[in-house]
């Protein structure tokens, strides 16, 4: 078994609220017996935790997470800005940084351990 | 923009190659359809891939979807979903968005099958009202109509889709896929200079069609090197089409609908156009074909077909918003046809 | 007189040397090409009275053929006396339906022994006589085949007839059809054939494409 941890800081309790809305339902139905993911949140803070039979299967979950939390904040910086009547500016920089920015996240932190 | 209905819906379509965001108002007017493909220069989809496409361009998707609707997102009232049937990925993906825009607008949710709305945008933008419906795309292939509650299905591919099955071909061929020319469009364009008929296996067991036989024929028969390209794609859409449209005139009669419809990616061919319009014209029923925008995988039908769903309180709570993969179309209530 | 205009052929009740007889007649369609329409109608005028009369032999009651003209795609055959079951299995009750599917499970499990695959197996193409015989007709897509998998695709159309025409009763008298298809066949091949239907649902159902 392999399990990881992705623990990440939103700026606001709301948007911790609609990350956790849009990800609970996929936690709780598992495409794969080869992993399972837990989320759990306190504050503004988000804990992903991430549990799979092999590496490759870790890295597609851990993957699949990533790239939603960066669908939802796309999201929610669309409509922010939507909302503002301005034009949305769309920069298409690597994963972990675009969660890092467009999330504007305090801290991620991602650990992996074996056993 | 006049704003005498002032309630919209927002539809997001992601069960494929597709993800698109559709805004309509509850009346049926259409605000804003806007839809991005992943294409795989190598032809085909792989799910995975598509799913990150779906992921990369979502917000600026639905950005341009509000800039061209020119609404503010609290004047949305519901957030629609294609929930299935479809990929994993894609509809996984597609979901969590939808998810986390109603959480973000605080409106309901509303889960809509992806057949369902193909059936309903026709529907919609056609003016037909009780059509046979041919559903025909890279992934499915459904002879319908509506009876008792539900659209229920008199024929359907036992294997693949006719789209996947001219991708197929056109890919063995060595065609090249590029943005706006879908394979079915080379294969057409190609099939318009084939003059000389291949014999190719025709296989309709009673409603239900067979394409992978077809298929794998025509694919031996190229390798054979024996026929051009361009008469074996003039056979592979006579033989295919012809199957499609023997089974949609047996619906037809059997079911003496007054219109058939005709919808999904393939309905753009101009020669299942015609044939369809011919079986059509000699049952003296209305041809109704889906304008290419709404006939390829799209948000706005997504939209639509969520307001309908909306309106008889089919709302799915979020935490229960589960993509379904297989979801059948006739497993789906529609209280919203009369009967 | 034109008694039925179908999707491939019309059928006509005619007198034909004194004897009331069902003229059927294949259509040419406008929308095929000649070379696919000219071969559909003449190997299915021939195929069909092949077959027609090989399900005799298989114990099914069906049609009587008295000629056929593969030019003009016509045949002649014996006019049936009766009801479509399409028509009178909703007046049925409930044990007198299932009674009915079974006998007709029974008649289909003479057919695929028999290496015979409808096609065509809805309601419509039953008919029940005054005598309580059940008759299959329209054989026009049927073919030779002992394999699970074409078994499974007749009765798959069977069961796709009763949910879209006769949704109130799909699931009884499906389970009807099989039981007596079961009778017949026995339990090993019926769970097979049971096991492809399954196979055949989920296939049909979202084929992503490759």
């Amino acid at each position: 078994m392999t399990q990881a941890t992705i623990s990440i800081d939103f700026p606001s309790e709301e948007r911790l609220k609609i990350v956790l809305d849009a990800l609970r339902p996929e936690t709780k139905i598992s495409v794969t017996s080869r992993s399972k993911v837990h989320a759990e949140g306190e504050g503004t803070h988000l804990k992903l935790i991430f549990e799979a039979t092999d590496t490759s299967a870790l890295r597609a979950a851990l993957n699949s997470y990533l790239h939603w939390i960066v669908v939802i904040n796309d999201i929610c910086s669309a409509m922010e800005t939507t909302e503002k009547k301005g034009k949305a500016i769309r920069q298409k920089p690597s994963l972990t940084t675009n969660v890092l920015n467009l999330c504007k996240v305090k801290m991620l932190r991602i650990s992996i351990s074996r056993w | 923009m006049n704003c005498s209905d002032d309630t919209y819906c927002l539809g997001i379509e992601s069960t494929a190659d597709d993800f698109g965001v559709g805004i309509l108002s509850f009346k049926g007017r259409a605000l804003a359809n806007i839809n991005s493909a992943y294409i795989n220069p190598e032809g085909g989809i792989h799910p995975r891939e598509a799913s990150r496409h779906h992921a990369g361009i979502a917000g600026e998707v639905l950005s341009k979807a509000f800039h061209k609707a020119e609404i503010k997102p609290k004047e949305i009232a519901v957030v629609a979903f294609s929930q299935g049937p479809g990929l994993g990925p894609c509809l996984r993906t597609g979901a969590t968005a939808a998810r986390a825009l109603s959480s973000y607008l605080n409106v309901p949710l509303v889960g809509v099958n992806h057949c369902v709305a193909h059936i309903e945008i026709g529907k919609l933008v056609s003016k037909a009202k009780d059509p046979v419906t041919l559903y025909v795309s890279g992934g499915n292939t459904i002879i319908s109509a509506f009876d008792g509650g539900k659209y229920r299905v008199f024929g359907e591919t036992l294997d693949i889709a006719v789209g996947n099955c001219l991708d197929v071909f056109a890919r063995a061929a060595g065609l090249r896929q590029k943005e706006g020319m879908p394979f079915g469009a080379m294969v057409e364009n190609v099939a318009s200079r084939g003059h000389s008929f291949v014999s190719l296996p025709y296989s309709v067991k009673g409603m239900n069609l067979s394409f992978s036989g077809l298929l794998t024929a025509a694919v031996q028969l190229l390798k054979s090197g024996k026929h051009t390209v361009e008469d074996l794609c003039f056979s592979l859409q006579e033989v295919g089409f012809s199957m499609l449209a023997e089974v949609t005139e047996r619906a037809l009669a059997h079911t003496e609908k007054p219109e058939v419809l005709l919808t999904g990616g393939v309905a753009a061919n101009n020669r299942l156009q015609s044939m369809v319009k011919s079986v059509a014209d000699e049952h003296k029923v209305r041809f109704c074909v889906v304008p290419k925008e709404y006939a390829l995988d799209n948000g706005a039908m997504i939209a639509w077909t969520g307001i309908l769903a909306y309106q008889h309180n089919m709302v799915i709570p979020t935490e229960k918003s589960f993509v379904r993969l297989k979801w059948r179309l006739d497993d789906v209530h529609v209280p919203w046809v009369e009967s | 007189m034109l008694i039925k205009k179908g999707a491939e052929a019309n059928l006509y009740l005619e007198d034909w040397h004194n004897r009331k007889v069902v003229l059927k007649q294949r259509l040419s369609k406008e929308y095929r090409i000649p070379e696919i329409d000219e071969k559909i109608r003449s190997q299915r005028t021939i195929h069909e009275p092949q077959i027609i009369h090989k399900a005799k032999e298989a114990g099914v009651p069906t049609p009587t053929i008295y000629m056929i003209d593969i030019l003009d795609a016509t045949i002649i055959m014996e006019f049936v006396k009766g009801k479509q079951v399409k028509q009178i299995l909703s007046d049925l009750s409930d044990k007198e339906r299932r009674s009915l599917c079974r006998h007709i499970g029974n008649l289909i499990g003479h057919l695929h022994t028999y290496g015979i695959i409808h096609g065509d197996l809805t309601t419509s193409n039953m008919i029940l006589t005054p005598t309580g015989k059940v008759v299959f007709v329209d054989f026009g897509l049927s073919e030779h085949s002992i394999e699970l998998e074409n078994r499974g695709v007749d009765l798959h159309l069977m069961k796709r007839t009763f949910q879209s025409s006769h949704f109130k009763y799909a699931k009884e008298c499906f389970d009807a059809v099989m039981e007596g298809y079961r009778r017949f066949m026995g339990e090993d091949v019926t769970k097979d054939v049971v096991g492809k239907i399954r196979e055949i649902e989920r296939r049909g159902r979202y084929i992503s494409a490759r």
